[in-house]
């Protein structure tokens, strides 16, 4: 699957925003890996993270994460906004030796540096190479960089437009309205800090 | 869970619109609609403050007149069938002829039919009318009067529907029906051993009780004349009677009936001798009707003939089976070209035909296959290829190219000022509850036309019905439906299919999974990557891959998973998620870039939902059963050698010139030992550019597979 490399935005935008998931294989270490993602989600709360969830129970800005972690059911998701946090917890991770495969997601050249750092060595990388077909049916590159942060298509672009007319009318601050939309990303890959800034950008043009 | 909006709570706010990704929903009638053909079912709306108007039940969704089904499969699984009957009442005057003839599209949708059964809706709205009391007449109001009158023109169930609304609305209405008895094709188009005329007859008393006049005998060739009159609305329901011509040599043979002609006559009691063998040629309700109706005034041999496949056949399933049961034969892919008298008998000539490329309706277009020409011999032909409505031109209408009425389809309102016209006449032939759905927004229309506020809701029966989800864990087929043997049914047009016992009905509504009761069901199951027709089809875990023998979970192969081994060194993994981010799909469009892919000799991933919807993975061809289902998104995977990457994207590239969506197009790779990535470097040799940001596994799941 390639839910996250749709995230679209500037390298600088994008330095800000890193999903990291942990996903077990079914049939071959699915038993017994609830407890495993229980301990990803709790290290990954050490560490700041700016959204996390697990898969089948939903995001942070749906439940407590306490909730999150003690009805943790599926695979795993936490999203950091600074390389060093997502270094932290990467070292972490290694050290906890879960068994359970570790996707990054970010920018390959920042995820990098976080993985030397963490004393990682990754060994397949998954390239976007971009937006193919009609692409006039596409909203705004504006509305789509805060759309895209949810893999699923599960932020909608009318919602994003109405949101930043509030915001351009003081209504609501970027910050409430990128809580609005992050319950709608199940999966809890939505980076609602970036998606703040972004959308306050769009709002002051 | 397909979504819909209960237009008497929906107070339009508009909250839920900008909800939904696929732009689905509008306010028509001063509530919220989702469009059902553009609803991929995601349920996002529901986050729109919770909103009370909103439900995802798609039974109820599917029905055009949306009765509360769960609600009523509830009352009949505790055992209360006049609460039931009163449910289904709140939404149409039929609940009996609809218990017996409905085509039932809420049963297509029905949850349960992803892993048994679907519920038997029809089969209970039935039991419900035979086992209910007159309950629902305790609640049932009327307007007081409103001095307005209003004339309705045609007896069937638009036409009824919408004077039955217009009469508890305060208005005084007369239906104008040209034949002998009201029911319009209900009556003289339904045969009785399917539609008894005691039900028919039963409801539509209910109705004049409600102060409607119906004159029958009575064709109205002018609407200014009912101007005139006094009238201050008109609503034109003459449904579609005229039968099409085959547009063949020797349609005009004596020996040559058209199907509603044939089927109105013998309601009539004419006496009309078929001979031996009939030929029937359509594949539609009419043509099975016909068929059905020819052995019981004494044929020996009945053939229907098709011109596409039983796959396309608009016929109910439930119709042909009995037909066939009955000893219809069928003759598909066979077109006829020309009929002519020999012997006594009717020569039809036939063209063999082959499904070609999709026509306007979506259907494949039959193709004449030369040299294919066949004859057979026939007493009788009976043509049932379709219908049109007969327009009087005095009526002076605007009428659309399909020669039936035109109308504002959010009013029903035709071209001529306080003029509305609904049902077949304005859709062509559709189903007697799409009529009724018709007949309920003109009622409302009118209703507004002539100073009302168009409120023909209502609550005849406890508005909560109690009960709980129930889960699908333990399969429990639906009853099959008692019927009357073979050898009883052909003497006469006694009621072939038989009711259901108190036992049997509330047995079968306790499958119901109640999915009006269910939360978020299928946020949970990331409803986006499936198609609805197979929701259910999850990728099967612990499947071993072919060529690595490793277990894998499914789809997840392009997550970078470290233990499937799917990625071989000196191998590109393809994953192109279509439809995304966020404008939605066609199949039909995955179809085009999976043919194109398979012209390739790419490696379809086994376990992925795409792969197993193809008819053959050396094609790419997908099921045509599923063409025209749309899909937030999906993702088909493949690999491939390194070596072929340019020629694969370069191939890609074109497919997507040609397809109706956005693709999101990803390529995988396994790292060298040194870190590096050949894949770079090859994108980087062909000048083929990719994204600064992407996925790496960070190598912590074991083992790794080397292969």
């Amino acid at each position: 699957m390639t839910h996250t490399l749709h995230r679209r935005g500037t390298a600088e935008s994008l330095s800000k925003d890193f999903v990291v998931m942990t996903l077990r294989a079914m049939g071959f270490n699915n038993e017994g890996y609830l407890p495993k993602c229980q301990e990803f989600l709790r290290i990954a709360l050490r560490h700041n993270p700016v959204n996390m969830a697990s898969e089948m129970k939903g995001n942070r800005f749906e439940f407590p994460a306490d909730d999150i972690i003690a009805e943790a059911n599926g695979d795993s998701f936490a999203v950091f906004d600074n390389p060093a946090d997502l270094t932290e917890f990467l070292k972490e991770v290694k050290e906890a030796d879960l068994g359970l495969s570790v996707i990054v997601s970010g920018i390959f050249e920042k995820v990098d540096e976080c993985f030397e750092k963490a004393g990682l060595k990754h060994h397949t990388a998954n390239f976007s190479l971009g937006i193919w077909g009609k692409q006039d049916l596409l909203p705004d590159n504006d509305i789509l960089e805060v759309t895209t942060m949810c893999g699923h298509g599960m932020i909608p672009a009318n919602l994003v437009k109405v949101l930043v007319n509030e915001i351009r009318e003081g209504r609501r601050t970027p910050e409430a309205a990128a809580k609005v939309l992050a319950p709608n990303c199940s999966c809890g890959v939505f980076n609602p800090v970036r998606a703040a800034e972004l959308l306050e950008a769009v709002a002051s043009k | 869970m397909a979504m819909r909006v209960e237009p008497e709570v929906c107070v339009a706010c508009e909250a839920c619109i900008p909800y939904c990704p696929m732009e689905a929903i509008s306010i028509q009638e001063n509530h919220a609609v989702i469009d059902q053909d553009e609803c991929v079912d995601c349920c996002l709306c529901q986050h729109a403050q919770s909103c009370p108007g909103l439900f995802k039940t798609p039974c109820s969704q599917s029905c055009p007149a949306g009765i509360d089904v769960p609600r009523y499969i509830q009352f009949i699984a505790d055992g209360k069938p006049d609460e039931a009957l009163a449910v289904i009442r709140e939404k149409i005057p039929f609940p009996a002829i609809c218990g017996f003839v409905c085509f039932h599209p809420c049963e297509a949708r029905c949850a349960r039919g992803r892993f048994d059964d679907s519920i038997a809706i029809r089969m209970l709205k039935r039991f419900a009318w035979e086992h209910g009391n007159g309950m629902w007449k305790g609640k049932s109001k009327a307007a007081p009067t409103s001095g307005k009158r209003v004339a309705v023109i045609g007896s069937g169930p638009a036409g009824l529907t919408a004077a039955y609304y217009l009469a508890k609305r305060g208005h005084s209405v007369t239906v104008y029906e040209a034949l002998p008895e009201p029911g319009g094709m209900m009556l003289w188009g339904i045969p009785e051993y399917r539609l008894p005329r005691d039900a028919i007859r039963s409801e539509i008393k209910e109705i004049e009780d409600t102060g409607v006049e119906i004159k029958t005998n009575s064709r109205v060739d002018s609407i200014d004349r009912l101007f005139e009159e006094g009238y201050n609305a008109v609503f034109v329901a003459i449904g579609a009677h005229q039968g099409t011509r085959m547009g063949i040599e020797g349609e005009d043979n004596p020996q040559v009936m058209e199907a509603i002609d044939f089927l109105r006559k013998v309601k009539c009691g004419d006496a009309i001798a078929v001979g031996n063998s009939v030929a029937v040629i359509g594949g539609g309700n009419s043509a099975i009707d016909a068929a059905r109706t020819a052995l019981r005034l004494g044929a020996k041999e009945v053939t229907v003939f098709y011109r596409r496949s039983e796959t396309e056949m608009p016929a109910t399933d439930e119709e042909v089976q009995e037909a066939l049961t009955e000893g219809v034969k069928f003759h598909y892919l066979a077109a006829p070209s020309r009929i002519s008298s020999r012997g006594g008998k009717a020569e039809l000539e036939f063209v063999r035909t082959e499904l070609g490329a999709p026509d306007d309706s979506g259907r494949p277009r039959p193709m004449p296959i030369k040299g294919s020409e066949f004859s057979m011999s026939f007493d009788t032909v009976i043509a049932a290829v379709g219908q049109l409505p007969e327009i009087p031109r005095q009526f002076d209408l605007a009428i659309g190219p399909s020669s039936v009425i035109e109308v504002d389809p959010k009013t029903l309102a035709t071209s001529k000022a306080g003029v509305f016209a609904g049902g077949d006449a304005v859709t062509g032939p559709a189903s007697i509850i799409r009529a009724i759905a018709a007949g309920r927004k003109a009622a409302i229309s009118m209703d507004r036309y002539l100073g009302g506020n168009g409120y023909i809701h209502e609550v005849l029966a406890p508005s909560e019905a109690g009960g709980a989800p129930r889960d699908e864990s333990e399969e429990k087929r639906r009853p099959t439906t008692p019927t009357l043997r073979v050898e009883q049914r052909l003497g006469g047009f006694s009621q072939v299919e038989l009711g259901y016992s108190k036992e049997m009905a509330i047995e079968e509504a306790q499958r119901c999974l109640r999915c009006d009761l269910k939360e978020r069901e299928c946020l949970i199951f990331e409803p986006s990557d499936w198609p609805r027709s197979l929701r259910n089809h999850f990728s099967e875990p612990g499947v071993p891959h072919k060529s690595t023998g490793i277990a894998g979970r499914g789809t997840e192969e392009m997550k970078t998973n470290d233990v499937t081994g799917r990625f071989k060194r000196g191998w590109v993994g393809l994953g192109i998620d279509v439809g995304r981010p966020g404008i939605g799909a066609r199949m039909r469009d995955v179809d085009t870039l999976t043919r194109a892919l398979a012209k390739l000799k790419v490696q379809f991933e086994d376990n992925n939902p795409i792969t197993k919807m193809m008819v053959d993975t050396s094609t790419g061809k997908l099921r045509e059963d599923i063409l025209n289902e749309k899909v937030m998104s999906c993702v088909v995977e493949a690999v491939f050698p390194i070596e072929r990457l340019e020629e694969v994207l370069s191939s890609l590239r074109e497919a997507t010139r040609k397809i109706n969506t956005v693709v999101s197009v990803c390529n995988i790779n396994r790292a060298e030992p040194d870190g590096s990535y050949p894949l770079r470097k090859k994108l980087d040799e062909l000048g083929i550019p990719y994204y600064i940001n992407g996925k790496q596994n960070a190598g912590l799941g074991r083992p790794l597979a080397d292969v």
